[in-house]
């Protein structure tokens, strides 16, 4: 018997959902998650509960090892993939090693924006978008400690509320990719930065970093230099800056990559045996604009792509989502990524 | 919780280093006061690449065997390591090669089949050995190092086990390894700690530096030398041959005699006539070659001759599976030999028994003046314990009666009626001592006879003189452990067996089971009043046993006349506590005794 071999690349919300449809519909398919990270899939937008004392990493698993194991999924973890062949039907892996596959799904998610002017000090920030690195940002983080955010995506903004009611100090260095996954100017963002102001983040102006270095206290605080002058310290400086698609591997495989993988409105690649999903493609723009993906959604990508794969194509979902920021009647802010 | 309870195996391929970086390890871990019991699995065959695997369970509190799951898996070898990847236990810790010398072929990976519980952590132990040392043989180095950092164990114990093990080496040799060592050490350190994997502190007071690593073979040789063995004759087997070779090391710094006989008829032989002499003498072997020494065994017990055979069971019958472990000889070790011809059987329940009956063996042999059989298993011999032996032992360097206990007025009988069935003991060319010696029934004097009165009443001399070895000193032939009075259910059991008991009761007490556990030290003669007072306490007695036919249950129902449930299989490997505890559970649970004979898991 011939078994359908699906290989999924990444470990998020449309992987795992993908993998739970393929095993529904194709009993007999044999079906690898592939993962950069150790952990099997867990709740990235709950990290925050960290700061409430919840810091086993198993309370954060969307589902226990049994599920994996009882339906008959792989996870084959801290793999990073460099390669896709997809005429030969071919994963590489960084070690050289290669798994074969009929059907492929890239689902690896958005990788971590950090403009030029950091990329010489990231190793004096800290990052938000894994347990591990959340819990080495809890770890540093004194009582009472100050964080210093540098852009301020969506995820660090929802960090920084629960920061203040743990009563940290929170500022912001605000930047035009401020309030990502969200699309707003540069010029458009002040009445969302004065209602940060209202949430206790103190707003710095803007400006190029010109360096980060460890502060004179010696206890662990960083100091951050403007290129325009002036500095800032704080316990723990996040830089934020939203994310872009993880999909370099993907280039030369034969799929169109413009901000990630352009899928139709199956999921399916211009590659007719690789289908993508969640943040690492890119839907058509509608009239509203383009599409902010939340979790709702990345789960339907997952979804609409699995039953194309199993040849039951559906087109699930209203490509409808293009919400903007928003502000309450009390100048609160509003959004699709806040619980 | 203060508890550290840790069982690491490794595995790997012969030439890899698995054993030695289980060695380092057990050995740290007692160094520095934890209690440590370790296994290791080597192939059958003498050369070529055959799997290794070294089981380690280190542990604050006592423990007495190890534990069906590992905590961490170490492969040093993929190849091999797959069979023993659900080894570990969910939410345990995968340590693996990240880079694998050539790209391995689909379905070949580790990585491919670690399980979803597991957390894997990668590793690239060639390129890591290759920069520290200039050569990828120290990948077991940096799997250890890794290991150590990942759990916060204490890094100079290391070193400083690391550079015992090379001490007779080039200093090179231990540098290199350290280097590894700190290499995957410090790997360590920059990862990410998801496991939950508990390290801890040993406790304060706990005692370091007093117990070593010591495997069963170890302390049986031990205790020989302590108790002044002169003379050792033996022929290689596993997995006796250790016994031979540390002697062989040891003997002669102290003025002793080893030699390697032909076969085990010239050993059991050699080791008989010595005894003869006066000299502490003895033997070791294995199942096959018990079988060949029964003959001589006869005439040790029809001459009354002191000796002692250390003999380590293996399966069988015949060759049989020679690096797996087994109780299949109990028939042979009480039984084996033509005529009524019992023997003393003392079987060791964990690593200071082997150390204790061995040396009191000697004793015993003397004091009785029969063979005695010191009754391991491969188990026991190749298992690693964390034990203080005595620095004065408890053994007496001369025992039993001698010529000057008889009557001077008397001529000398050398085989006279006594109140406690045993004559004084001339050696040969001792003045006054002048006596027969023979394999053919004799009387008092030792002259031959067929009469029958002579041949009922010697026969009922030599084994009513064994009686006595059940009440010897302070060597206690059965210990009753586990809840005190009536229980539900009792387990008895012998030989390495018992460590598993322990941990079943332990479990079923802890789940409301009344639950005892009785250890049997002497097999020959069978300290029957000790077991039927248990057995008087237990609403039902389990018998487990590594063996197809319930060679102990048949003993102990044959004696006691009373029913036993019967827990017996063969599988090579040690019994799994968590088989003994499922039938501790239908014993308690009322449902009667019954066979299990089939293999691990095969009832419900």
């Amino acid at each position: 018997m011939n078994r359908t071999r699906y290989v999924l690349i990444g470990n998020g919300a449309a992987g795992n959902r993908a993998a739970e449809l393929l095993r529904e519909r194709d009993p007999d398919g044999v079906i690898t998650i592939v993962s950069r990270g150790t952990l099997l899939q867990y709740r990235r937008d709950r990290l925050n509960d960290l700061f409430d004392g919840r810091t086993d990493w198993r309370d954060y698993l969307v589902n226990a090892p049994d599920f994996y194991t009882e339906k008959g999924i792989r996870v084959r973890r801290q793999s990073t993939v460099v390669k896709v062949d997809a005429d030969a039907g071919s994963v590489v892996f960084a070690n050289g090693e290669a798994i074969g596959f009929d059907k492929l799904l890239v689902a690896t998610g958005g990788e971590r924006y950090l403009p030029d002017d950091l990329l010489d000090f990231a190793d004096q920030c800290h990052f938000f978008d894994s347990y591990e690195e959340a819990m080495t940002l809890r770890r540093a983080l004194p009582d009472g400690g100050r964080v210093l955010i540098l852009g301020g995506d969506m995820a660090a903004i929802g960090l920084a509320r629960k920061l203040r009611e743990h009563g940290h100090g929170v500022a912001l260095v605000p930047h035009e990719r401020s309030f990502r996954p969200h699309l707003v100017d540069e010029a458009a963002q002040g009445p969302y930065l004065a209602a940060l102001e209202k949430m206790g983040i103190e707003v710095l102006a803007p400006g190029p970093i010109d360096g980060i270095e460890a502060a004179d206290s010696g206890s662990g605080a960083k100091r951050v230099r403007f290129a325009g002058g002036g500095e800032a310290t704080a316990d723990i400086v996040l830089p934020a800056y939203g994310s872009v698609p993880a999909v370099d591997f993907m280039h030369g495989t034969g799929v169109e990559i413009e901000r990630g993988i352009l899928v139709g409105a199956t999921q399916r690649s211009a590659k007719e045996n690789v289908w993508a999903a969640g943040n690492a493609c890119q839907l058509e723009p509608t009239e509203k604009g383009i599409h902010i993906y939340n979790r709702d959604l990345v789960l339907q990508m997952g979804e609409v792509a699995a039953r194309d794969m199993i040849g039951d194509p559906l087109e699930l979902f209203e490509p409808g989502y293009a919400q903007e920021l928003a502000l309450d009647a009390d100048g609160g802010l509003q959004s699709i990524f806040f619980d | 919780m203060s508890v550290t309870d840790i069982q690491v195996t490794i595995c790997g391929s012969a030439g890899d280093g698995t054993i030695a970086a289980g060695d380092i390890l057990k050995n740290t871990m007692a160094s520095i006061g934890f209690k440590a019991i370790a296994f290791d699995l080597f192939p059958a065959e003498i050369r070529g690449f055959g799997k290794c695997v070294s089981r380690t369970r280190i542990s604050s509190e006592p423990v007495y065997t190890l534990k069906p799951e590992a905590d961490v898996l170490i492969s040093l070898d993929d190849t091999h390591a797959l069979a023993h990847i659900r080894e570990a236990r969910e939410f345990g810790v995968v340590i693996h090669e990240e880079c694998p010398i050539a790209p391995a072929a689909e379905g070949s990976q580790v990585a491919e089949y670690i399980e979803p519980g597991h957390l894997p952590y990668q590793l690239p132990m060639r390129n890591m050995s290759e920069q520290t040392t200039n050569s990828p043989r120290s990948r077991n180095m940096v799997a250890l190092g890794f290991l150590a950092g990942l759990l916060d164990m204490p890094r100079d114990a290391f070193h400083a086990t690391i550079a015992r093990k090379f001490r007779g080496k080039a200093k090179e040799v231990s540098t290199q390894n350290v280097a590894a060592f700190d290499a995957g050490f410090d790997a360590a350190l920059a990862v990410f700690k998801l496991d939950d994997v508990r390290f801890r502190a040993p406790a304060e007071g706990a005692e370091t530096g007093a117990a070593v690593m010591t495997t069963g073979n170890e302390a049986v040789v031990r205790g020989c030398l302590d108790a002044g063995i002169d003379s050792f004759f033996g022929y290689p087997i596993t997995p006796a041959s250790s016994i031979l070779e540390m002697l062989a090391k040891d003997m002669p710094k102290r003025g002793g005699r080893v030699l390697q006989t032909e076969d085990e008829i010239s050993a059991v032989g050699a080791t008989v006539g010595a005894g003869y002499t006066g000299s502490r003498a003895a033997t070791s072997t294995s199942g096959p070659g018990l079988a060949l020494m029964t003959e001589m065994i006869g005439l040790g017990v029809m001459a009354e001759i002191p000796c002692v055979l250390l003999v380590s069971q293996r399966g069988g019958p015949s060759t049989g599976m020679p690096t797996k472990t087994e109780q299949s000889d109990l028939n042979l070790a009480v039984y084996g030999g033509s005529g009524d011809a019992q023997r003393l059987v003392v079987a060791p329940t964990n690593v200071y028994e082997c150390y204790e009956l061995a040396g009191y063996a000697f004793e015993l042999a003397e004091t009785f003046q029969t063979p005695v059989i010191v009754l391991l298993d491969l188990y026991l011999s190749n298992r690693h314990e964390s034990v203080a032996l005595p620095d004065d032992p408890p053994f007496a360097l001369t025992a039993g009666k001698g010529l000057s206990e008889h009557d001077p007025d008397e001529s000398y009988q050398r085989f006279a009626a006594a109140a406690d069935s045993i004559s004084p003991r001339a050696m040969p060319g001792e003045a006054g001592g002048i006596h027969t010696i023979t394999g053919l029934e004799h009387g008092a004097e030792g002259r031959p006879s067929d009469s029958a009165d002579t041949h009922a009443e010697m026969n009922r001399k030599r084994h009513d003189k064994l009686r006595g070895a059940l009440a010897y000193r302070d060597l206690a032939v059965t210990e009753r452990h586990g809840d005190a009075g009536k229980v539900d259910v009792g387990v008895l059991a012998w030989g390495s067996t018992y460590g598993e008991t322990l941990e079943a009761m332990k479990q079923a007490r802890a789940e409301g089971i009344r639950c005892a556990a009785m250890k049997v030290k002497m097999l020959s003669p069978l300290p029957t009043a000790a077991i039927e007072a248990f057995m008087d306490d237990c609403g039902a007695v389990l018998v487990p046993e590594l063996n197809h036919e319930g060679q102990f249950a048949n003993l102990v129902m044959s004696q006691t006349g009373r029913p036993v449930a019967r827990l017996s299989y063969t599988t090579g490997e040690p019994m799994r506590p968590g088989d003994i505890l499922r039938e501790i559970r239908h014993l308690a649970e009322g449902r009667g005794p019954r066979v299990v004979a089939q293999g691990p898991n095969a009832a419900e």
